[in-house]
Protein backbone atom coordinates (compact mmCIF):
# COMPACT_ATOMS: atom_id res chain seq x y z
CA UNK A 1 0.00 0.00 0.00
CA UNK A 2 1.31 3.42 -0.94
CA UNK A 3 0.24 6.88 0.15
CA UNK A 4 1.76 10.25 -0.63
CA UNK A 5 0.00 12.82 1.51
CA UNK A 6 0.25 16.16 3.27
CA UNK A 7 -1.60 14.95 6.33
CA UNK A 8 0.18 13.35 9.25
CA UNK A 9 -0.10 9.59 9.71
CA UNK A 10 -0.65 7.36 12.72
CA UNK A 11 2.23 4.88 12.73
CA UNK A 12 0.40 2.65 15.20
CA UNK A 13 -2.65 2.46 12.98
CA UNK A 14 -0.48 1.66 9.95
CA UNK A 15 1.17 -1.17 11.87
CA UNK A 16 -2.21 -2.51 12.95
CA UNK A 17 -3.39 -2.22 9.35
CA UNK A 18 -0.46 -4.34 8.17
CA UNK A 19 -1.23 -7.04 10.72
CA UNK A 20 -4.89 -7.00 9.76
CA UNK A 21 -4.02 -7.43 6.07
CA UNK A 22 -1.94 -10.54 6.74
CA UNK A 23 -4.45 -11.90 9.25
CA UNK A 24 -2.00 -13.91 11.28
CA UNK A 25 0.01 -15.19 8.28
CA UNK A 26 3.12 -13.25 9.15
CA UNK A 27 5.08 -13.76 12.32
CA UNK A 28 7.13 -10.61 11.97
CA UNK A 29 6.44 -6.96 11.18
CA UNK A 30 9.32 -4.50 10.85
CA UNK A 31 8.59 -0.79 10.56
CA UNK A 32 10.70 2.33 10.00
CA UNK A 33 9.56 5.88 10.75
CA UNK A 34 11.57 8.92 9.65
CA UNK A 35 11.27 12.29 11.42
CA UNK A 36 12.33 15.86 10.72
CA UNK A 37 15.43 16.70 12.70
CA UNK A 38 17.83 19.66 12.75
CA UNK A 39 19.82 19.87 9.54
CA UNK A 40 23.04 19.88 11.57
CA UNK A 41 23.90 20.23 15.27
CA UNK A 42 24.51 23.95 14.84
CA UNK A 43 21.90 24.57 12.15
CA UNK A 44 18.45 24.45 13.66
CA UNK A 45 15.59 23.62 11.29
CA UNK A 46 12.52 25.82 11.31
CA UNK A 47 10.59 24.30 8.40
CA UNK A 48 11.35 21.43 6.04
CA UNK A 49 9.41 21.72 2.79
CA UNK A 50 8.95 18.51 0.79
CA UNK A 51 8.41 19.10 -2.93
CA UNK A 52 7.36 16.11 -5.03
CA UNK A 53 6.47 14.84 -8.50
CA UNK A 54 2.80 13.82 -8.25
CA UNK A 55 2.15 10.60 -10.12
CA UNK A 56 5.77 9.53 -10.35
CA UNK A 57 6.09 9.36 -6.54
CA UNK A 58 3.30 6.84 -6.28
CA UNK A 59 4.71 4.82 -9.20
CA UNK A 60 8.21 4.66 -7.76
CA UNK A 61 7.03 3.76 -4.25
CA UNK A 62 4.73 1.05 -5.62
CA UNK A 63 7.61 -0.30 -7.71
CA UNK A 64 9.83 -0.37 -4.60
CA UNK A 65 7.27 -2.32 -2.59
CA UNK A 66 6.67 -4.78 -5.41
CA UNK A 67 10.41 -5.26 -5.96
CA UNK A 68 10.90 -5.98 -2.27
CA UNK A 69 8.04 -8.49 -2.37
CA UNK A 70 9.70 -10.28 -5.29
CA UNK A 71 13.13 -10.42 -3.68
CA UNK A 72 11.98 -11.58 -0.23
CA UNK A 73 8.95 -13.53 0.94
CA UNK A 74 6.86 -10.52 1.98
CA UNK A 75 3.25 -10.96 3.00
CA UNK A 76 2.34 -7.25 2.96
CA UNK A 77 4.00 -3.85 2.86
CA UNK A 78 3.05 -0.22 3.44
CA UNK A 79 4.83 2.99 2.46
CA UNK A 80 3.57 6.42 3.49
CA UNK A 81 5.48 9.61 2.62
CA UNK A 82 4.42 13.11 3.56
CA UNK A 83 4.83 16.22 1.44
CA UNK A 84 4.45 19.94 2.00
CA UNK A 85 5.62 22.03 4.95
CA UNK A 86 6.84 20.04 7.96
CA UNK A 87 8.42 21.08 11.24
CA UNK A 88 11.08 19.69 13.54
CA UNK A 89 9.94 16.49 15.14
CA UNK A 90 7.24 15.82 12.53
CA UNK A 91 6.93 12.40 10.93
CA UNK A 92 8.06 12.30 7.30
CA UNK A 93 7.96 8.68 6.16
CA UNK A 94 6.73 5.25 7.25
CA UNK A 95 7.81 1.90 5.83
CA UNK A 96 6.30 -1.32 7.16
CA UNK A 97 6.89 -4.90 6.03
CA UNK A 98 5.17 -8.06 7.25
CA UNK A 99 6.80 -11.42 6.62
CA UNK A 100 6.81 -14.94 8.02
CA UNK A 101 10.25 -14.44 9.56
CA UNK A 102 12.13 -11.48 10.92
CA UNK A 103 15.28 -11.70 8.73
CA UNK A 104 13.26 -11.13 5.54
CA UNK A 105 11.15 -8.40 7.15
CA UNK A 106 14.27 -6.50 8.32
CA UNK A 107 16.01 -6.74 4.96
CA UNK A 108 12.96 -5.84 2.88
CA UNK A 109 12.21 -2.82 5.08
CA UNK A 110 15.80 -1.58 4.91
CA UNK A 111 15.87 -2.13 1.15
CA UNK A 112 12.74 -0.04 0.69
CA UNK A 113 13.89 2.95 2.73
CA UNK A 114 17.44 2.86 1.33
CA UNK A 115 16.22 2.73 -2.26
CA UNK A 116 13.48 5.30 -1.64
CA UNK A 117 16.10 7.83 -0.60
CA UNK A 118 17.90 7.46 -3.94
CA UNK A 119 14.99 7.05 -6.35
CA UNK A 120 11.72 8.50 -5.07
CA UNK A 121 11.09 11.97 -6.56
CA UNK A 122 10.91 14.10 -3.41
CA UNK A 123 13.11 17.13 -2.75
CA UNK A 124 13.72 18.75 0.65
CA UNK A 125 14.02 22.47 1.14
CA UNK A 126 15.48 23.45 4.48
CA UNK A 127 14.40 26.69 6.09
CA UNK A 128 16.62 27.24 9.11
CA UNK A 129 15.72 29.09 12.28
CA UNK A 130 18.20 31.84 11.36
CA UNK A 131 16.33 32.44 8.10
CA UNK A 132 18.73 30.78 5.68
CA UNK A 133 17.09 28.41 3.21
CA UNK A 134 18.46 26.00 0.65
CA UNK A 135 17.72 22.80 -1.26
CA UNK A 136 19.20 19.78 0.51
CA UNK A 137 21.72 17.85 -1.57
CA UNK A 138 21.68 14.10 -1.87
CA UNK A 139 24.20 12.44 0.41
CA UNK A 140 26.80 10.28 -1.28
CA UNK A 141 26.34 7.71 1.47
CA UNK A 142 22.63 7.42 0.62
CA UNK A 143 23.39 6.92 -3.08
CA UNK A 144 25.99 4.28 -2.19
CA UNK A 145 23.70 2.35 0.15
CA UNK A 146 21.04 2.18 -2.55
CA UNK A 147 23.62 0.95 -5.06
CA UNK A 148 24.78 -1.82 -2.72
CA UNK A 149 21.34 -3.44 -2.78
CA UNK A 150 21.82 -4.08 -6.49
CA UNK A 151 25.30 -5.55 -6.32
CA UNK B 1 -1.06 54.73 -41.02
CA UNK B 2 1.28 55.98 -43.75
CA UNK B 3 1.52 54.66 -47.29
CA UNK B 4 4.62 52.58 -46.50
CA UNK B 5 2.91 50.66 -43.69
CA UNK B 6 -0.19 49.92 -45.76
CA UNK B 7 1.80 48.25 -48.53
CA UNK B 8 3.75 46.04 -46.08
CA UNK B 9 0.60 44.21 -44.94
CA UNK B 10 0.32 41.55 -47.62
CA UNK B 11 -3.44 41.16 -47.27
CA UNK B 12 -4.11 44.76 -48.32
CA UNK B 13 -3.64 45.93 -51.89
CA UNK B 14 -2.35 49.34 -53.07
CA UNK B 15 -5.72 50.96 -52.41
CA UNK B 16 -5.85 49.52 -48.87
CA UNK B 17 -8.54 47.01 -49.75
CA UNK B 18 -8.45 43.50 -48.35
CA UNK B 19 -7.37 40.82 -50.79
CA UNK B 20 -6.06 37.28 -50.72
CA UNK B 21 -2.40 36.72 -51.61
CA UNK B 22 -1.95 34.68 -54.78
CA UNK B 23 0.42 31.90 -53.73
CA UNK B 24 0.19 30.06 -57.05
CA UNK B 25 3.64 31.15 -58.17
CA UNK B 26 5.47 30.35 -54.93
CA UNK B 27 7.63 27.27 -54.47
CA UNK B 28 6.25 24.11 -52.96
CA UNK B 29 8.36 23.47 -49.89
CA UNK B 30 8.00 21.50 -46.66
CA UNK B 31 6.11 23.68 -44.20
CA UNK B 32 5.91 23.21 -40.44
CA UNK B 33 4.48 25.40 -37.71
CA UNK B 34 4.11 24.91 -33.95
CA UNK B 35 1.76 27.12 -31.93
CA UNK B 36 0.66 27.11 -28.31
CA UNK B 37 -2.25 28.28 -26.20
CA UNK B 38 -2.61 28.20 -22.43
CA UNK B 39 -5.79 27.48 -20.48
CA UNK B 40 -5.70 28.96 -16.97
CA UNK B 41 -8.13 26.90 -14.95
CA UNK B 42 -7.52 27.99 -11.39
CA UNK B 43 -6.93 25.47 -8.63
CA UNK B 44 -10.48 24.16 -8.22
CA UNK B 45 -11.26 23.46 -11.88
CA UNK B 46 -7.75 22.11 -12.45
CA UNK B 47 -8.06 19.74 -9.51
CA UNK B 48 -11.28 18.42 -11.01
CA UNK B 49 -9.70 18.03 -14.44
CA UNK B 50 -6.46 16.42 -13.25
CA UNK B 51 -7.96 14.49 -10.38
CA UNK B 52 -10.13 12.14 -12.35
CA UNK B 53 -7.95 9.91 -14.47
CA UNK B 54 -10.91 8.97 -16.65
CA UNK B 55 -12.29 12.50 -16.78
CA UNK B 56 -8.95 14.03 -17.65
CA UNK B 57 -8.50 11.55 -20.49
CA UNK B 58 -11.90 12.42 -21.91
CA UNK B 59 -11.42 16.19 -21.77
CA UNK B 60 -7.97 16.16 -23.33
CA UNK B 61 -8.83 13.54 -25.96
CA UNK B 62 -11.88 15.55 -26.99
CA UNK B 63 -9.79 18.71 -27.13
CA UNK B 64 -7.20 16.89 -29.23
CA UNK B 65 -9.78 15.75 -31.79
CA UNK B 66 -11.30 19.24 -31.86
CA UNK B 67 -7.87 20.75 -32.55
CA UNK B 68 -7.20 18.38 -35.42
CA UNK B 69 -10.59 19.06 -37.00
CA UNK B 70 -10.10 22.80 -36.58
CA UNK B 71 -6.74 22.76 -38.37
CA UNK B 72 -8.44 21.17 -41.36
CA UNK B 73 -11.12 23.87 -41.39
CA UNK B 74 -8.82 26.85 -40.91
CA UNK B 75 -9.33 28.16 -44.45
CA UNK B 76 -13.09 28.24 -43.85
CA UNK B 77 -12.70 30.36 -40.71
CA UNK B 78 -9.93 32.84 -41.50
CA UNK B 79 -11.03 34.79 -44.60
CA UNK B 80 -7.74 35.13 -46.44
CA UNK B 81 -6.24 31.72 -45.65
CA UNK B 82 -5.70 29.23 -48.43
CA UNK B 83 -7.02 25.70 -48.41
CA UNK B 84 -4.06 23.43 -48.31
CA UNK B 85 -3.28 19.73 -47.96
CA UNK B 86 -2.18 19.06 -44.40
CA UNK B 87 0.13 16.05 -44.12
CA UNK B 88 0.14 16.09 -40.32
CA UNK B 89 -1.63 17.67 -37.35
CA UNK B 90 -0.54 16.85 -33.80
CA UNK B 91 -1.89 18.17 -30.51
CA UNK B 92 -0.02 17.78 -27.20
CA UNK B 93 -0.81 18.89 -23.64
CA UNK B 94 1.30 19.87 -20.64
CA UNK B 95 -0.39 20.19 -17.25
CA UNK B 96 1.07 22.40 -14.51
CA UNK B 97 -0.51 21.47 -11.21
CA UNK B 98 1.00 24.40 -9.32
CA UNK B 99 -0.22 27.10 -11.69
CA UNK B 100 -3.44 25.26 -12.57
CA UNK B 101 -2.77 25.60 -16.29
CA UNK B 102 -2.89 23.38 -19.35
CA UNK B 103 -0.54 24.29 -22.19
CA UNK B 104 -1.69 23.12 -25.61
CA UNK B 105 0.81 22.74 -28.45
CA UNK B 106 -0.27 22.15 -32.04
CA UNK B 107 2.13 21.02 -34.78
CA UNK B 108 1.09 21.20 -38.43
CA UNK B 109 2.90 20.11 -41.57
CA UNK B 110 2.27 20.44 -45.26
CA UNK B 111 4.06 20.37 -48.60
CA UNK B 112 2.67 23.55 -50.15
CA UNK B 113 3.22 27.02 -51.49
CA UNK B 114 2.29 28.75 -48.24
CA UNK B 115 2.84 28.21 -44.54
CA UNK B 116 0.71 26.46 -41.94
CA UNK B 117 1.00 28.97 -39.09
CA UNK B 118 -2.74 29.75 -39.11
CA UNK B 119 -3.58 26.06 -39.09
CA UNK B 120 -1.42 25.58 -35.98
CA UNK B 121 -2.79 28.74 -34.29
CA UNK B 122 -6.38 27.71 -35.04
CA UNK B 123 -5.81 24.14 -33.87
CA UNK B 124 -4.41 25.08 -30.46
CA UNK B 125 -7.05 27.80 -30.01
CA UNK B 126 -9.94 25.42 -30.66
CA UNK B 127 -8.39 22.72 -28.48
CA UNK B 128 -8.16 25.33 -25.70
CA UNK B 129 -11.79 26.35 -26.30
CA UNK B 130 -12.83 22.72 -26.03
CA UNK B 131 -11.10 22.40 -22.65
CA UNK B 132 -12.92 25.59 -21.60
CA UNK B 133 -16.24 24.18 -22.75
CA UNK B 134 -15.79 20.95 -20.85
CA UNK B 135 -14.61 22.65 -17.64
CA UNK B 136 -16.73 25.79 -17.54
CA UNK B 137 -19.26 24.09 -15.31
CA UNK B 138 -16.66 24.17 -12.54
CA UNK B 139 -15.44 27.74 -13.12
CA UNK B 140 -16.73 30.33 -15.57
CA UNK B 141 -13.61 32.40 -14.91
CA UNK B 142 -11.34 30.10 -16.91
CA UNK B 143 -9.01 32.15 -19.12
CA UNK B 144 -7.43 31.24 -22.44
CA UNK B 145 -4.19 33.18 -22.78
CA UNK B 146 -0.95 33.61 -24.65
CA UNK B 147 -1.95 32.07 -27.96
CA UNK B 148 1.20 32.39 -30.03
CA UNK B 149 3.43 30.89 -32.67
CA UNK B 150 6.44 29.06 -31.25
CA UNK B 151 8.17 28.04 -34.45
CA UNK B 152 7.81 27.87 -38.22
CA UNK B 153 9.98 26.69 -41.08
CA UNK B 154 9.74 26.48 -44.83
CA UNK B 155 9.27 28.99 -47.61
CA UNK B 156 11.37 32.01 -48.49
CA UNK B 157 11.50 33.45 -44.97
CA UNK B 158 12.74 30.13 -43.61
CA UNK B 159 12.94 29.46 -39.90
CA UNK B 160 11.50 31.64 -37.18
CA UNK B 161 11.39 30.98 -33.43
CA UNK B 162 9.55 32.87 -30.73
CA UNK B 163 11.91 34.73 -28.38
CA UNK B 164 12.44 32.69 -25.22
CA UNK B 165 10.54 35.04 -22.94
CA UNK B 166 9.27 33.66 -19.62
CA UNK B 167 7.24 35.08 -16.76
CA UNK B 168 9.81 35.69 -14.05
CA UNK B 169 12.72 36.64 -16.27
CA UNK B 170 15.38 34.92 -14.18
CA UNK B 171 16.63 33.02 -17.22
CA UNK B 172 19.39 34.12 -19.57
CA UNK B 173 17.90 32.86 -22.83
CA UNK B 174 18.22 35.51 -25.50
CA UNK B 175 16.36 35.45 -28.79
CA UNK B 176 17.98 32.52 -30.62
CA UNK B 177 20.25 33.81 -33.35
CA UNK B 178 19.24 33.10 -36.90
CA UNK B 179 21.27 30.10 -37.98
CA UNK B 180 23.79 31.03 -40.65
CA UNK B 181 23.28 29.44 -44.01
CA UNK B 182 20.00 27.82 -43.08
CA UNK B 183 18.26 31.07 -42.29
CA UNK B 184 17.06 31.92 -45.74
CA UNK B 185 17.52 28.57 -47.49
CA UNK B 186 14.28 27.03 -48.59
CA UNK B 187 13.58 23.59 -47.29
CA UNK B 188 13.10 21.82 -50.61
CA UNK B 189 10.35 19.34 -50.98
CA UNK B 190 11.50 16.54 -48.74
CA UNK B 191 10.09 13.06 -48.66
CA UNK B 192 8.77 13.08 -45.13
CA UNK B 193 7.12 9.76 -45.73
CA UNK B 194 4.67 8.22 -43.38
CA UNK B 195 6.09 6.71 -40.26
CA UNK B 196 4.20 5.51 -37.22
CA UNK B 197 0.56 6.18 -36.69
CA UNK B 198 -0.35 8.08 -33.55
CA UNK B 199 -3.22 7.03 -31.37
CA UNK B 200 -5.42 9.56 -33.15
CA UNK B 201 -4.88 7.58 -36.33
CA UNK B 202 -2.92 10.36 -37.98
CA UNK B 203 0.16 9.54 -39.98
CA UNK B 204 3.27 10.84 -38.23
CA UNK B 205 6.41 11.67 -40.23
CA UNK B 206 9.41 9.53 -39.43
CA UNK B 207 11.46 12.48 -38.29
CA UNK B 208 14.19 14.04 -40.36
CA UNK B 209 13.66 14.62 -44.09
CA UNK B 210 15.28 12.02 -46.36
CA UNK B 211 18.76 12.50 -47.74
CA UNK B 212 17.39 13.64 -51.08
CA UNK B 213 16.53 17.01 -49.56
CA UNK B 214 19.04 19.80 -50.00
CA UNK B 215 19.70 22.52 -47.47
CA UNK B 216 17.27 21.20 -44.86
CA UNK B 217 17.85 22.86 -41.48
CA UNK B 218 19.68 20.42 -39.20
CA UNK B 219 17.63 21.20 -36.15
CA UNK B 220 14.20 21.97 -37.58
CA UNK B 221 11.76 20.91 -34.86
CA UNK B 222 9.86 17.80 -35.71
CA UNK B 223 7.97 17.45 -32.44
CA UNK B 224 7.38 18.84 -28.97
CA UNK B 225 8.40 17.75 -25.48
CA UNK B 226 6.63 18.68 -22.25
CA UNK B 227 9.30 19.61 -19.81
CA UNK B 228 8.60 19.70 -16.09
CA UNK B 229 11.06 21.16 -13.65
CA UNK B 230 11.48 20.52 -9.93
CA UNK B 231 13.18 21.99 -6.88
CA UNK B 232 16.33 23.94 -7.63
CA UNK B 233 15.99 23.41 -11.39
CA UNK B 234 12.55 25.08 -11.37
CA UNK B 235 13.90 27.88 -9.21
CA UNK B 236 16.87 28.56 -11.49
CA UNK B 237 14.82 28.47 -14.67
CA UNK B 238 11.93 30.44 -13.19
CA UNK B 239 9.35 28.03 -14.58
CA UNK B 240 7.80 24.78 -13.50
CA UNK B 241 7.02 23.51 -16.99
CA UNK B 242 7.11 24.37 -20.66
CA UNK B 243 6.41 22.96 -24.09
CA UNK B 244 9.64 22.77 -26.10
CA UNK B 245 9.76 22.27 -29.88
CA UNK B 246 12.71 19.97 -30.61
CA UNK B 247 14.34 18.22 -33.53
CA UNK B 248 13.78 14.50 -33.11
CA UNK B 249 15.16 11.99 -32.54
CA UNK B 250 16.89 13.50 -29.55
CA UNK B 251 18.66 11.81 -26.64
CA UNK B 252 18.28 12.85 -23.03
CA UNK B 253 21.91 13.99 -22.99
CA UNK B 254 21.35 16.20 -26.03
CA UNK B 255 18.26 17.72 -24.43
CA UNK B 256 20.21 18.54 -21.28
CA UNK B 257 22.92 20.20 -23.38
CA UNK B 258 20.26 22.30 -25.13
CA UNK B 259 18.69 23.25 -21.80
CA UNK B 260 22.00 24.35 -20.30
CA UNK B 261 22.63 26.40 -23.42
CA UNK B 262 19.17 27.96 -23.13
CA UNK B 263 19.50 28.48 -19.36
CA UNK B 264 23.21 28.88 -18.56
CA UNK B 265 22.46 29.16 -14.86
CA UNK B 266 21.78 25.39 -14.88
CA UNK B 267 25.43 24.63 -15.59
CA UNK B 268 26.82 22.00 -15.10
CA UNK B 269 24.59 19.53 -16.94
CA UNK B 270 26.26 16.62 -15.17
CA UNK B 271 24.26 17.02 -11.98
CA UNK B 272 20.88 17.02 -13.81
CA UNK B 273 18.75 13.87 -13.97
CA UNK B 274 15.84 12.90 -16.16
CA UNK B 275 12.56 11.04 -15.95
CA UNK B 276 10.61 10.30 -19.13
CA UNK B 277 6.87 9.72 -18.78
CA UNK B 278 7.40 9.44 -15.01
CA UNK B 279 10.13 6.81 -15.14
CA UNK B 280 13.80 7.39 -14.38
CA UNK B 281 15.81 7.52 -17.59
CA UNK B 282 19.48 7.39 -18.51
CA UNK B 283 21.02 10.15 -20.66
CA UNK B 284 21.06 7.86 -23.69
CA UNK B 285 17.25 7.57 -23.68
CA UNK B 286 15.72 8.44 -27.05
CA UNK B 287 12.97 11.02 -26.67
CA UNK B 288 9.80 11.07 -28.78
CA UNK B 289 7.26 13.80 -29.49
CA UNK B 290 4.73 14.16 -26.71
CA UNK B 291 7.02 12.74 -24.01
CA UNK B 292 6.78 14.29 -20.56
CA UNK B 293 10.39 14.89 -19.52
CA UNK B 294 11.16 15.85 -15.94
CA UNK B 295 14.47 17.55 -15.19
CA UNK B 296 15.76 17.60 -11.60
CA UNK B 297 18.72 17.27 -9.29
CA UNK B 298 19.29 14.08 -7.24
CA UNK B 299 16.32 13.28 -5.02
CA UNK B 300 16.28 13.78 -1.26
CA UNK B 301 13.18 12.05 0.09
CA UNK B 302 12.78 9.76 3.06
Amino acid sequence: MVSVQEADFDAGALLAGLRARVAGEAGAVVTFTGYVRDFAPDQETSTLFLEHYPGMCERVLTELGETAARRWPVAAWTIVHRVGALHKGDQIVFVGVASAHRADAFRACEFIIDTLKARAPFWKREILADGRSFWVEQRRADAQRAQEWNS
Amino acid sequence: MNQHEVISLSHLDETGQVRMVDVGTKAVTARVAIAQARVRLGQKAFALLAGHQHGKGEVLNTARVAGVLAAKRCAELIPLCHTLPLSFVGIDFALDDVMGTVEVAATCRSQYTTGVEMEAMTACSVAALTIYDMCKGADKGIVIEEVKLLYKAGGKSGEWRAPGAHATGTHAAATPAVRGAHASADVTMADLGCGTTTDTGLCQPTGKPSDTSVGAPIDAPTGTLHLVYFARVAELIGRRSEVLPVALPLTGAELLRQLVQRYPQLHPAARLQLAVNQEHAQPDVVLRSGDEVAVFEPVTGG
